[in-house]
C-alpha cells in the first residue's frame, strides 16, 4: 500500500472494516459513528449514533456476506473522504443482490468516524 | 419530537430541496448543454469516474467533450445535509444517485453517482449558488 495516497488507504481500509463488522458483528459498528452522524438506508433517514446502530442491528437477516466490486475514494476541500462502494450482497438463503454505498469520513481525534452514509439495494438487477 | 430533531428535519428538508434541484439541472446540463457543465463544479472539484481521478474544471471540460452524449434517467435519489464539524462551517450536502444511462453507440447502462455539494457566493448574485466539490461515478455493471 505503500505508494497510494494517503487518503485511498484510509478509505480502504475503513471499508475492509465496515464490512468485517457488517458481516459478523453488527453492533460492533458504533464506534465508527457520532452523535451527529446521518444514514439513509433505503430511502430511510436515522439520525446518530443510537439510531443507526438500532437500524444497522435489528436489519431482518442472521447471516451476510458483502462482496466488494469496486470502491473509489478521494479527498475532499475539507479533509474528509468520499467513499463509494459498489458490490454484491447475500442474506441468509435469499438471492445474491447488487448494491451501492457512499460514506462521508472525517478524522476526529486521531480517528476516521463516519459523518453520512448512504445505502441502496441495486434492485433493477433483479 | 425534541426540538433538536426538528430543526434536523428542517435541515434535511432544505438540503433535499437543493439537491433535487441542483440534480435536475446536472443531468439535463449533461445531456443537452455538455460545454457548460464544467460551471457546476467548483475550480477544484475532483471527478472520480470508473475509477480515474479528474481535477480541476479545464480538464473536466476536456473530459466531457470526449465523453458521448448521454441519455440520464435518475431513479433514485438520497441526500443529506453533512454536520459543520465536517465542513469549516460551510453549507455541505452529500446527494447520492442512481439510474440508467445511455451513451451515444452503447446499450443502457445502470450507474451509481455521488456528488458533494456546497454553496458558493457569487459577486453578481445575492443568493449563493451550490456548485460540486467532489464527485464519484460507476457504472454498476462496470466489470460486465
Amino acid at each position: 500500500m505503500g505508494d497510494k495516497p494517503l487518503w485511498e488507504q484510509i478509505g480502504t481500509s475503513f471499508v475492509q472494516h465496515y464490512y468485517q463488522l457488517f458481516d459478523t458483528n453488527r453492533p460492533q459498528l458504533e464506534s465508527i459513528y457520532t452523535e451527529e452522524s446521518c444514514l439513509t438506508w433505503e430511502g430511510e433517514q436515522f439520525h446518530g449514533k443510537t439510531a443507526i446502530i438500532q437500524k444497522i442491528s435489528s436489519l431482518p437477516f442472521h447471516k451476510i456476506a458483502h462482496s466488494i466490486t469496486a470502491q473509489d475514494h478521494q479527498p475532499t476541500p475539507d479533509s474528509c473522504i468520499l467513499s463509494m462502494v459498489v458490490g454484491q450482497l447475500k442474506a441468509d438463503d435469499d438471492q445474491v443482490l447488487g448494491f451501492h454505498q457512499s460514506f462521508l469520513l472525517k478524522g476526529f481525534n486521531n480517528a476516521w468516524v463516519c459523518t453520512n452514509e448512504v445505502f441502496r439495494l441495486a434492485l433493477h438487477n433483479v | 419530537m425534541l426540538l433538536y430533531e426538528l430543526d434536523f428535519k428542517m435541515i434535511v428538508d432544505q438540503a433535499c430541496r437543493a439537491a433535487e434541484e441542483f440534480v435536475n439541472i446536472y443531468y439535463e446540463t449533461i445531456d443537452k448543454r455538455r460545454r457548460v457543465l464544467p460551471k457546476l463544479y467548483m475550480d477544484k472539484a475532483t471527478l472520480v469516474w470508473n475509477g480515474n481521478a479528474i481535477t480541476g474544471q479545464d480538464s473536466l471540460g476536456e473530459f466531457f467533450e470526449m465523453l458521448p452524449s448521454s441519455e440520464f434517467r435518475v431513479n433514485t435519489l438520497d441526500c443529506q445535509p453533512v454536520h459543520e464539524q465536517a465542513t469549516q462551517g460551510q453549507p455541505t450536502v452529500l446527494v447520492v444517485t442512481c439510474g440508467i444511462v445511455k451513451f451515444e453507440g452503447s446499450k443502457y447502462r445502470y450507474f451509481n453517482q455521488t456528488f458533494l455539494l456546497t454553496t458558493h457566493a457569487v459577486p453578481t448574485n445575492s443568493l449563493p449558488v451550490w456548485k460540486i466539490a467532489s464527485d464519484s461515478f460507476r457504472f454498476q455493471d462496470w466489470a460486465s
